[in-house]
């Protein structure tokens, strides 16, 4: 699972700063999950 | 670009405040966070002070006092205060996120993000587990 938090953590990053407008809330919020997600597996 | 920043530097102006009041009211290891959050946000207040110096209309100056949305009288409302300061400078910073790009919006992600990881913390704090929502 980390593993998996860990590439769609960089995914959702990658693609927050490249999209267009209407979608970097959302991508920026997927991106913010993930890193808890992260913190909370240690 | 620069409304949504100015809505952000505003939103840092508020959290500083917040935190004013709340820490007086943790000690240990809450404290620490509280104390280690209020140096983030003045961090990024001094990022957005220096990258709206020349707009126009100019930066927001920090208020005298904001209101506050509930009574802190103890440690359960100062953790419960820190959680709603941390949600809502992550709203304002969510949505610089759609008006922004480049370094702007790289700070707008962090910032988003930082706000959601002490959100957790907080709430875990406050005894919640695993302290997390589900898109912050």
């Amino acid at each position: 699972v980390v593993g998996a938090e860990t590439t769609a953590r960089a995914a959702a990053v990658k693609d927050c700063l490249a999209s267009r407008p209407e979608h970097a809330g959302l991508l920026g919020s997927i991106a913010a999950s993930r890193a808890c997600h992260l913190e909370v597996l240690g | 670009v620069t409304t949504t920043l100015a809505d952000a530097l505003a939103g840092e102006h508020a959290a500083i405040y917040g935190y004013g009041v709340l820490g007086a009211h943790l000690t240990g290891p809450a404290l620490d966070l509280a104390r280690q959050t209020e140096a983030a946000h003045r961090t990024r207040r001094d990022w957005l002070v220096t990258r709206l110096a020349s707009a126009s209309p100019a930066a927001p100056a920090a208020d005298p006092a904001y209101a506050l949305p509930f009574p802190v009288s103890d440690p359960a409302s100062a953790l419960r205060l820190a959680v709603g300061i941390e949600e809502r400078t992550g709203d304002v910073w969510r949505a610089a996120l759609a008006d922004t790009g480049g370094g702007d919006r790289k700070q707008a992600l962090d910032a988003l993000t930082d706000c959601a990881l002490r959100a957790a913390r907080f709430r875990r704090a406050a005894g919640q587990s695993p302290g997390t929502v589900p898109l912050p």
